[in-house]
């Protein structure tokens, strides 16, 4: 049977790094900035990594194609929502982290807090989790607030290049095949990552290597 | 912008040249990605690889300051191989027109005719210029519609640029000879055919140059021959880096010119008649609509808009009361400040209003600007936040003790916290709305001016006789502010326009429909004769219109009932250039306007006449040529006598440069006309010098604003981009021993700053007339103030930039100067 | 009436008839500060607004309730922007009054050799401002120029200004400037 739902549909072949989708998650979800301020570590990538206040981040990464062009490619870090969530499988309390029903949407509840936070983050296949300084722990809430509203996601709505697509999880997936179909000539690699199991459809144009899906140390733009 | 941002969709192929339109004007990059989808190509030419080129289909590097030898090569590509539009062409610009027998480029001085190298500027006004068409005995111009004639413009610029081939121009841009065939290709082919455009996005990273004005003749004269102006998709596409730097600048808050564009007047002509018949141009083609012959309506409406009931016939409309300028001499920023700088006896330039401006860090050669400020008695500084302007006397170097300049702050409303119009860079002019109240004292900005005003105006009032030169500040038109909710609207319908007499259907008091209906005896009133037609009697505020059209009908989205744009709502200005002779459009999928046999459907065409020729074939002498405001009527491959350094494009070095002679072969390194300043702060690199080898450029990004006052105060966005950088190549960083986020010092001749070094593959060294040269950038959007105070802290891009400018706009060359970086010991 | 986020985001809705559903969960992590929120909240008016950085001319709508703004997105019905924003326009709620302490919201006078402002009111301070500028204007304004012709100006004071006004304001202000006599006059079209 067809998993029902809601995903994301995050196409970086139109990403241009912008990261309006950064301070709009800060806004809608009232998330502190960063204090202190961070440092520059010889990138452009800021806030260094995700937190209890960074729901999202976009890495890039700079690695040359096989015909010499460069390629400069922008991903989108954040909870995938994963279908079947390894996270609420580790979790000891049932109410700690919750599914909506309508959307899919996994959600980390007050109850968190008491669970084992370690674990939490062992279960979670892309390092997501973050814990706030009471314990609590905190990631993307795919803005459920908004889409029982019918309003997209503060991300999805801020995306200038409409790169944050939002909507029925079939639809994105159609979109997802139909875009790498039209982008086949000039990205023969283009693939989607984990789309059977995950909610943030990522599609990628070059090869999956050419890109940094995860926080990294200081300095750390070049491939 | 000739056409706006939407119309970007249409392109078939984008050139993204002297701008990063991802990064700094974000929102333009919906419609590159929509015409992307749709197929076009995307080029992205800069010294370094941005956020615009991670996009892009073709990315080209080039060594800042070398735009011309690479549009130059793209005119050779065109010329040699005839890809030209060619009706557009033949009836549409002066390519046929036969230039004087006296004009030459001399390519051993690398001069034009009538270079005079005591004052520095070329003969483009006498009775002798060379820089001139052939009339016959009628005063007609001299034509060859064959492109045939030695002297004709087309061949005139087949030679130019026959001496920018691939080897000369890759030897001096550092571009890829492959990479330069390829955009050349790319950008000609897909767009010179009907039915086909290509724009140019560019901004800053064109005009800040000694030869910015001619950066963009060169790409104008590109689109001219391609046939690009006035259609869907096409154009000559400047971006406008602020929300309203398109409106300031039609209001012309500017030494040069005044609301419209009008000249500001010079004490070469003192009265009000010679003004007029120094400006207004005749034109001896019959079917040139010389729309500028209109300027006598503009002044005067003008006037009468400055000063009311006190303008009258019998004092000439009061044009004695507007300060007159020295003819020849330039008032620019950069002017500004060095009268500042020197206060030369006798030139004392002693109080000054920052008003929504941080000059100590938006200026080139910022240092020299801060020390001016220290010589001041009194400036007035007015921003929403605080800036290194308004604390400059206690910034880096600064003793406040030895600092007497006594400085108001004043705090006022951002742009949610009052109601009035912005224009963007499309020419629309949008309403906007006040959601909340100014903060604690804050106060919106007209408030503040009225409040100092009235209080000035008083002080000559209580003088009464013996008070110096009083009369304008007495009798100025200033009765905006009787409604406190209204005083948007009551300044907007001023600057629409009224008239003053019965006329016709219109009562003495109505708002006037539009400009044609100014006139040049005082009845009529118009404080910007471009934004006639904004706030009418019939309509209201045209600016707060909020109706979309439909994508159905609206095929390339003019939006036409969505806010205002000049001129009368003309939503793509020449747009009389995208239909053939006929009046039908070159572009059937993308007409801009159509002549149905009655009328012109579509956008708002550069005037109603009809088509140039009637369906038989004959010429109708009731039509008019395209470019209206051009005496000629066409557009101007030629430039004729319009700009300072020449009628048509040539490559100079920057003033800063890693070469000690221009690579052309010829004499002149330096355009010979750029504007210098001398003082013991303006410090220039020699040419080729060894302690500052690497070219470096300055820019914005996408994360803070400008000087950054408005971002870097803002939490979400410091902690997108925190701190000063530098980007270099991993070659330069493997030579100087610098590891990515390590902290480096970059320095000029004229100061330095800290930086954290971000080591990167989107810089590579290249290499110029055989050597290898590094280019590494900066931004400028950093300071001391903002968001933690710290005086030893020097990171404004601005402290390392020249102060020498582009003859034609007095822009600085920040784009292109030369420096050296080490590592923060 | 306490506008809530939830009945805010009622008003908020691109889409017209949509019911709000009962929420089968809880929404703690989005109420980090929505007690406050609601304390503070009266009723949201929405007004549109352009957005004031760039020159592409986004639209935004503009939630503020109690004097206070309380949401700031792109305005959907936009034809340029589309709803959509970068990231300057996704952070404007931060530069709305109230919302940010570093807004200047008092008149600073700093004395000449001072090292620190001194507050004080809009009724101290443009009495000083009107009797600088007349003292300047006055001491060096020149009614004939070198070569004899009039002129009626001074070259005494400077003024750069400003692309961050409104139209209607950048209309005034030339026209002050001008009625003072004042040639130099310039703003960041040229920097």
């Amino acid at each position: 049977m067809a998993v029902n739902g809601k995903s994301f549909l995050i196409d970086t072949t139109k990403c241009f790094a912008c990261r309006s989708c950064q301070v709009a998650c800060k806004q809608w979800n009232e998330l502190a900035a960063e204090d202190p301020v961070p440092t520059n570590r010889g990138t452009y990538e800021n806030p260094p990594d995700l937190s209890h206040t960074q729901w999202l981040l976009i890495h890039f990464n700079e690695a040359e194609r096989a015909d010499g062009t460069l390629a400069w490619n922008f991903v989108r870090n954040s909870c995938r929502h994963c279908i079947d969530a390894p996270c609420k499988q580790a979790a000891q309390n049932t109410d700690s982290i919750t599914i909506d029903a309508e959307t899919g949407a996994v959600l980390f509840q007050e109850g968190t807090r008491n669970e084992s936070f370690k674990e939490i983050l062992r279960a979670c296949p892309f390092d997501v989790p973050r814990q706030g300084p009471d314990g609590q722990m905190f990631k993307c809430v795919m803005c459920v607030d908004r889409v029982h509203n019918d309003l997209l996601p503060a991300c999805a709505t801020a995306c200038p290049s409409d790169a944050i697509e939002f909507g029925d999880r079939q639809d994105m997936l159609d979109a997802a095949d139909a875009r790498l179909e039209a982008i086949r000539p000039d990205f023969p690699d283009a693939a989607v990552l984990d789309r059977h199991d995950v909610r943030l459809l990522i599609l990628l144009g070059d090869r999956e290597s050419m890109h940094r899906l995860r926080a990294a140390p200081a300095a750390a733009d070049a491939e | 912008m000739t056409n706006h941002w939407i119309d970007i969709k249409n392109s078939d192929v984008i050139l993204i040249m002297g701008s990063n339109a991802a990064e700094n004007h974000p929102i333009s990059f919906r419609w590159v990605t929509e015409a992307r989808v749709a197929g076009a190509k995307l080029i992205s030419v800069d010294p370094r690889f941005t956020r615009t080129s991670s996009k892009a289909d073709i990315y080209a590097p080039l060594r800042s300051g070398t735009d011309i030898a690479f549009l130059g090569g793209m005119l050779k590509y065109i010329l040699d191989n005839g890809l030209i539009h060619e009706e557009s062409v033949k009836e549409y610009t002066n390519a046929s027109f036969l230039v004087d027998e006296g004009y030459e480029f001399d390519t051993v001085t690398g001069l034009f005719s009538g270079y005079d190298a005591t004052t520095k500027k070329y003969d483009r006004e006498s009775a002798t210029t060379t820089w001139r068409f052939q009339t016959d005995g009628d005063g007609v111009i001299l034509r060859d519609k064959t492109l045939a004639n030695p002297r004709c413009v087309y061949q005139i610029l087949k030679a130019h640029y026959s001496r920018y081939d691939l080897d000369t121009v890759s030897a001096i841009t550092g571009t890829p000879k492959d990479k330069l065939q390829e955009v050349y290709e790319t950008y000609v082919g897909s767009s010179y055919q009907s039915g086909k455009a290509g724009t140019i996005m560019y901004a800053m990273g064109w005009t800040q140059h000694t030869v910015g004005a001619q950066n963009i003749r060169a790409m104008a004269m590109i689109q001219l021959l391609l046939g690009n102006i006035g259609v869907a998709g096409g154009g000559v596409n400047a971006l406008r880096g602020e929300s309203n730097v398109q409106g300031s600048t039609d209001h012309c808050l500017l030494y040069h010119i005044l609301p419209g564009y009008l000249q500001s007047p010079e004490d070469a002509y003192p009265t009000l008649d010679d003004y007029i018949t120094k400006w207004t141009p005749t034109t001896n083609e019959p079917r040139s609509a010389n729309w500028w012959g209109n300027y006598r309506k503009y002044m005067v409406s003008y006037l009468k808009s400055m000063y009311g009931a006190a303008a009258t016939a019998a004092n000439n409309f009061a044009y004695e009361w507007l300060p007159k300028r020295d003819k020849g001499v330039p008032y620019a920023w950069q002017c500004m400040f060095d009268a500042m700088y020197r206060q030369a006896a006798g030139q004392e330039l002693k109080g000054f209003f920052a008003w929504g401006q941080n000059p100590a860090n938006s200026s080139a050669n910022a240092n020299k600007v801060r020390q001016a400020l220290a010589k001041l008695d009194w400036m007035v500084c007015v921003n929403i936040y605080p800036t290194e302007t308004a604390e400059f006397w206690r910034g880096p170097g600064m003793d406040p003790a030895n600092v007497q300049t006594e400085v108001f702050q004043l705090p006022c409303a951002a742009s949610i916290e009052k109601e009035g119009s912005i224009t963007n860079s499309g020419r629309w002019a949008q309403w906007r709305y006040k959601a909340i109240d100014p903060p604690g004292e804050a106060k919106p900005d007209a408030e503040i001016m009225n409040e100092i005003f009235a209080a000035v105006k008083a002080l000559y009032e209580a003088e009464g006789t013996g008070a110096v030169f009083p009369d304008p500040i007495l009798n100025v038109k200033w009765d905006y502010f009787d409604d406190p909710d209204k005083i948007s609207d009551a300044i907007a319908k001023e600057i629409n326009g009224y008239f003053l007499v019965d006329s016709g259907d219109y009562q003495a008091g109505d708002l006037v429909p539009n400009f044609v209906s100014l006139a040049d005896d005082g009845t009529t009133s118009s404080g910007n004769w471009l934004y006639c037609d904004s706030y009418t009697k019939e309509e209201g505020n045209l600016m707060a219109r909020r109706t979309r059209s439909d994508a159905a009908t609206d095929v390339i989205g003019l939006n036409p009932e969505w806010a205002w744009c000049w001129p009368l709502n003309r939503r793509i200005v020449y747009n009389r250039a995208s239909v053939d002779l006929f009046g039908q459009p070159y572009d059937s999928e993308h007409p801009v306007i159509t002549w149905d046999g009655e009328g012109w459907v579509g956008d708002v065409p550069d005037g109603g006449w009809p088509p140039l020729k009637n369906p038989d074939g004959i010429d109708n002498p009731d039509s008019r040529l395209p470019y209206i405001m051009e005496p000629n009527g066409v557009g101007r491959v030629f430039g004729v006598n319009k700009m300072a350094d020449g009628p048509i494009p040539e490559h100079y070095e920057p003033l800063e440069s890693p070469l000690a002679s221009n690579p052309m072969g010829h004499g002149q390194r330096l355009n010979p006309t750029a504007l210098l300043c001398d003082s013991d702060l303006d410090l220039v690199a020699p040419p080729a010098d060894a302690t500052y080898p690497i070219v470096c450029s300055t820019y914005r990004m996408v994360e803070h604003w400008q000087t950054g006052v408005m971002t870097r105060w803002t939490p979400w966005l410091n902690e997108l981009q925190p701190e000063m950088f530098v980007e270099m190549s991993e070659e330069l960083a493997a030579e100087k021993g610098i590891a990515s986020g390590e902290r480096v010092r970059v320095r000029s001749i004229r100061g330095e700053v800290q930086a954290v070094a971000i080591v990167t593959k989107r810089f590579k060294p290249f290499t110029i007339m055989g050597e290898t040269v590094h280019q590494v950038g900066v931004p400028w959007c950093f300071g001391w103030y903002a968001p933690n105070p710290d005086n030893t802290r020097v990171t404004n891009g601005n402290l390392l930039t020249p102060n020498v400018g582009d003859p034609n706009t007095r822009i600085p060359e920040s784009k292109a100067f030369m420096v050296d970086v080490v590592k923060e010991a | 009436m306490l506008v809530t986020r939830r009945e805010f985001l009622k008003t908020s809705a691109v889409t017209a008839g949509v019911a709000i559903t009962g929420m089968g969960f809880v929404l703690t992590p989005v109420e980090v500060h929505a007690a406050e929120l609601r304390k503070n909240l009266q009723e949201a008016v929405r007004t549109t607004t352009i957005c004031p950085y760039c020159g592409v001319g986004c639209g935004f709508v503009v939630d503020s309730s109690g004097g206070k703004v309380i949401n700031i997105e792109g305005d959907p019905e936009h034809p340029i922007n589309e709803g959509t924003a970068c990231s300057k326009g996704s952070a404007l709620f931060q530069m709305a009054g109230g919302n940010n302490v570093n807004r200047l919201t008092t008149v600073r006078h700093r004395a000449p050799g001072a090292d620190e402002w001194t507050e004080m009111t809009w009724e101290q301070a443009i009495p000083l401002i009107a009797q600088r500028i007349k003292a300047t204007r006055d001491a060096t304004f020149e009614t004939t120029s070198a070569t004899g012709a009039t002129v009626n100006r001074t070259l005494g004071i400077g003024s750069l200004g400003s692309a961050a006004m409104d139209n209607e304001e950048c209309w005034l202000y030339q026209k002050f400037l001008r009625a003072l006599g004042m040639v130099y006059i310039e703003h960041q079209a040229r920097n």
